[in-house]
């Protein structure tokens, strides 16, 4: 019995090696799955047309943020989607943790459920990536004043009304702050639930690089108030 | 003591300056200073003295240092400038893209 009412939305940029598992493990559990090429270089979006997910692709490449947002408005474009999962594309997430985080948002009728590496000590994260994200994550909890354990994660479980107001004006990966603070400002009903990154050889090689948090932080502090 | 008041007044420009760069105020503001400043140095050039009495009047030494000064600060200015300008063309760029491709998705479903 396949998940329905619900776009599961896989932004992907570069993925070409690992694209096609991903959707076709999703696609057992997903009735509908989109997957968003980010205007790879690679074969990314050829795996992926080879599997049943529906694909866009964009001619340049534009940001995570950016991806997110074709394939939200997408989805929101087709009939008989409630709810929407944002999903990543590099084998990190698991397709049974996002269906038990749409299980609770159903539940509990909340907005939107966070998936969160950091509750329970639920993964396996590198130490100096770990350091990291606790950094971002208390630099995004001063700014939006919600105490969310986990900033950064690309798995997230949301209903239709939550969607309809996703307007992402940053499309790097300052998209996620972006979210936590649409969250804030129209105090949607949330929840972090525990998940399980899988770290292998091949994701962590393709990881944000520390560095690229100085470009987040320059862009979040110079786009707040658009 | 100017120059304390100058700074702060200076310091509250930029944040409102990149805040709303291209709101209709701004951008006046912005083409109305910088005329001022293309006459302030018309000025300078034909009463080379106007710099060395507007420099001892704030406390600075020289006409040149003042000009030196000013000329920093415009420089400074029209970096962020053209930074922000660049900033907001991504912007739109990003959107089209984003546009696009779900133009071609229900194109090719046609």
């Amino acid at each position: 019995m396949k998940v329905t009412e619900t776009a599961i939305i896989v932004p992907a940029y570069n993925e070409g090696k690992v694209i096609r598992k991903v959707l076709e493990d999703v696609l057992e559990v997903f009735n509908t799955v989109l997957c968003v090429d980010d205007g790879s270089k690679d074969e990314t979006k050829k795996e992926a047309e080879r599997t049943k997910a529906i694909v866009l692709s964009h001619i340049l490449n534009i940001g995570q943020g950016g991806a997110l947002q074709t394939g939200i408005n997408y989805a929101l474009s087709l009939d008989n989607i409630n709810y929407f999962v944002t999903f990543d594309s590099d084998g990190q997430h698991q397709t049974e943790d996002a269906v038990k985080m749409l299980e609770l948002l159903k539940k509990e009728r909340l907005d939107i459920v966070i998936g969160s590496r950091f509750i329970e000590n639920s993964s396996n994260v590198p130490l100096l990536k770990k350091l990291m994200l606790k950094a971002a994550t208390l630099f995004t909890r001063y700014q939006t004043g919600l105490s969310i354990s986990d900033t950064h994660n690309g798995l997230r479980v949301f209903n239709k009304k939550f969607a309809e107001k996703i307007n992402l004006v940053n499309y790097d990966m300052a998209h996620a702050s972006e979210i936590l603070e649409l969250i804030k400002k129209d105090c949607f009903k949330y929840r972090e639930y525990p998940v399980t990154i899988k770290y292998t050889e091949y994701s962590k090689s393709k990881g944000q690089p520390i560095l690229n948090s100085i470009n987040i932080l320059f862009d979040l502090l110079l786009n707040r108030k658009k | 003591m100017i120059k304390i008041i100058l700074t702060f007044f200076l310091i509250i420009t930029l944040f409102y300056f990149i805040q709303n760069p291209s709101s209709t105020h701004v951008r006046a503001w912005k083409r109305i200073l910088f005329v001022l400043f293309l006459f302030l140095g018309i000025f300078s050039v034909l009463f080379p003295d106007i710099l060395n009495k507007a420099a001892n009047l704030i406390g600075i030494g020289r006409g040149a240092d003042l000009l030196l000064y000013s000329l920093a600060l415009v420089f400074f200015f029209s970096a962020i400038n053209v930074y922000l300008k660049f900033k907001e063309m991504d912007l739109r760029i990003n959107k089209i893209v984003s546009e696009l491709a779900i133009l071609e998705k229900e194109k090719k479903d046609e």
